[in-house]
């Protein structure tokens, strides 16, 4: 489970050295993604992609010394965009994968069928080292293309109208929470909901 | 005989353990050890066609063998097991469990026919799926990322350690302990177990609904620490939007949308309000 972009971007900013902006880029990205449950199986983003490349896009763009630190927010945007095609990306490479891999249950059935059960059971864990390749790979290249593509457009589009940008974390959950307002929609569990609003909403005014 | 309460699974379950062998958790780890880290990698070579079908038989792979009876062909055994197989990731370990249990009393020479086993295998594959999907997927994950992203807002990294530690609480009984349950109760587990997980849904369901609330409370209190007023109502508006194009648009094209909005709002903000002011 350490696939949800929120432990992505910590491990990925344990990684690089900079764990608060690694764990900032990907809670922010899982908070995109809340409430968010596959439907009758149609399948969702690839966030364990987008979960490591916005973490390191985002670290690494900053360490370009091309990067005004003033336009942090607009490179965390540009992270996050980024981050939402490779998902895209991701889950259109997993579909064509689904769709080409019944070659590798054929080829086990074949060896199962010849008495040789181990291989066809090797022939199941291979397709483990694959994914993985294919993960490295396509982390690979998106670093390598996008790290460039990000610090130079944040470079070229900052201005004084992105300052405010750096406000994004602040507003960019509240899609994520009416994902999961949709999501308890049902009838007790609305009201515990609202219950669960309320309360916390009269702490926070309470103690203001 | 009393019915006793057995202590394993995720859930307990009232039931009567079957004579034999020794049945604790211990002694099934200890003798099925092999099968168990299987039980991990079932869904690495998911197809379109066979779905998890070769992951299920690389769980029962070691198996086989012991599962011929005298003059019967292990290939044959093997064949019927390389099907179709689609129990989602969670509880697919419950059925290979049983699947075991029956072919094992099988090869031991009771009156058991194939097809009943594949029959008990597809159905309860299907209802366990259901099941276990809502459960995981559409109340447990979103309450532990739920309380993650609480502790995130603040910058804690706390919350993801309880989002680990509270999915893998379900995630590794569910998995090792549905196992041992199929392998000790066969098919007679199978209502128990969904029995048990229609009342813990509830407890959960709740308990997701009320963090759920508690997260957009403390998201409007950091926003108007942040922000004011203005960040106030683009977050009311965000919920709102968010939760309307849910089900027009689709899930990428709302959070584009909406993104590319709030960065709109960003930019424009200072401008309006120096030109009111």
């Amino acid at each position: 489970m350490v696939s949800q972009p929120i432990c992505g971007g910590f491990l990925t900013g344990l990684a690089l050295g900079n764990l608060p902006d690694g764990f900032l880029a990907g809670s922010l990205l899982q908070m995109l993604f809340l409430g968010m449950i596959p439907v009758r199986g149609a399948p969702l983003p690839d966030l364990v992609l987008a979960g490591v490349a916005a973490p390191t896009l985002f670290i690494l763009s900053l360490r370009e010394g091309s990067v005004d630190p003033s336009a942090r927010g607009l490179v965390l945007l540009l992270s996050l965009v980024a981050a939402l095609l490779v998902a895209a990306g991701g889950t259109v490479a997993h579909r064509i994968g689904e769709r080409r891999s019944p070659f590798l249950s054929n080829t086990a059935r074949r060896a199962a069928e010849k008495g040789r059960f181990g291989l066809a059971s090797a022939i199941h864990f291979s397709s483990l080292a694959f994914h993985f390749a294919f993960g490295f790979a396509a982390i690979a290249v998106v670093t390598a293309a996008g790290v460039p593509a990000v610090s130079g457009l944040a470079g070229m589009l900052a201005g004084k109208w992105s300052d405010p940008l750096g406000h994004l974390p602040a507003l960019l959950p509240f899609i994520g929470a009416g994902s999961l307002l949709m999501l308890n929609l049902a009838r007790v569990r609305i009201l515990m909901f609202l219950a669960g609003f309320g309360i916390v909403f009269l702490i926070m005014f309470l103690r203001s | 005989m009393e019915r006793k309460h057995v202590r394993e699974g995720v859930w307990r379950e009232a039931g009567d353990e079957p004579p034999g062998a020794d049945h604790s958790t211990k002694a099934i780890l200890r003798r099925s050890g092999n099968q168990l880290w299987r039980l991990f990698f079932i869904q690495s070579s998911r197809n379109e066609i066979t779905m998890d079908g070769l992951g299920f038989f690389a769980i029962i792979e070691p198996l086989i063998r012991t599962w011929t009876r005298a003059g019967e062909d292990a290939r044959e055994v093997a064949r019927r097991h390389l099907g179709y197989f689609n129990a989602g990731l969670y509880l697919s370990s419950a059925v290979a469990g049983v699947v075991a249990h029956l072919e094992t009393k099988r090869a031991r020479g009771e009156e058991i026919a194939p097809e009943r086993i594949e029959r008990v295998k597809s159905a309860l594959s299907s209802v366990l799926a259901a099941r276990a999907n809502y459960f995981f997927e559409g109340l447990l994950i979103p309450l532990g990322l739920t309380i993650a992203c609480i502790f995130a807002i603040y910058g804690s990294y706390l919350g993801c350690a309880i989002f680990l530690a509270l999915y893998n609480f379900y995630h590794f009984r569910s998995r090792i302990g549905g196992y041992c349950r199929g392998l000790v109760l066969g098919e007679g587990m199978g209502g128990a177990f969904v029995a048990r997980l229609f009342r813990e849904e509830r407890v959960i369901g709740a308990c997701a609904a009320f963090i759920s609330g508690a997260f957009a409370a403390l998201l409007f209190a950091k926003a108007r620490s942040a922000g004011g007023t203005g960040f106030l109502a683009w977050g009311a508006v965000l919920v709102a939007g968010s939760a309307l194009l849910r089900r027009r648009v689709s899930l990428m094209g709302s959070i584009f949308l909406l993104a590319a909005a709030t960065v709109l709002y960003l930019a424009l903000y200072p401008y309006v309000v120096a030109r009111v002011r």
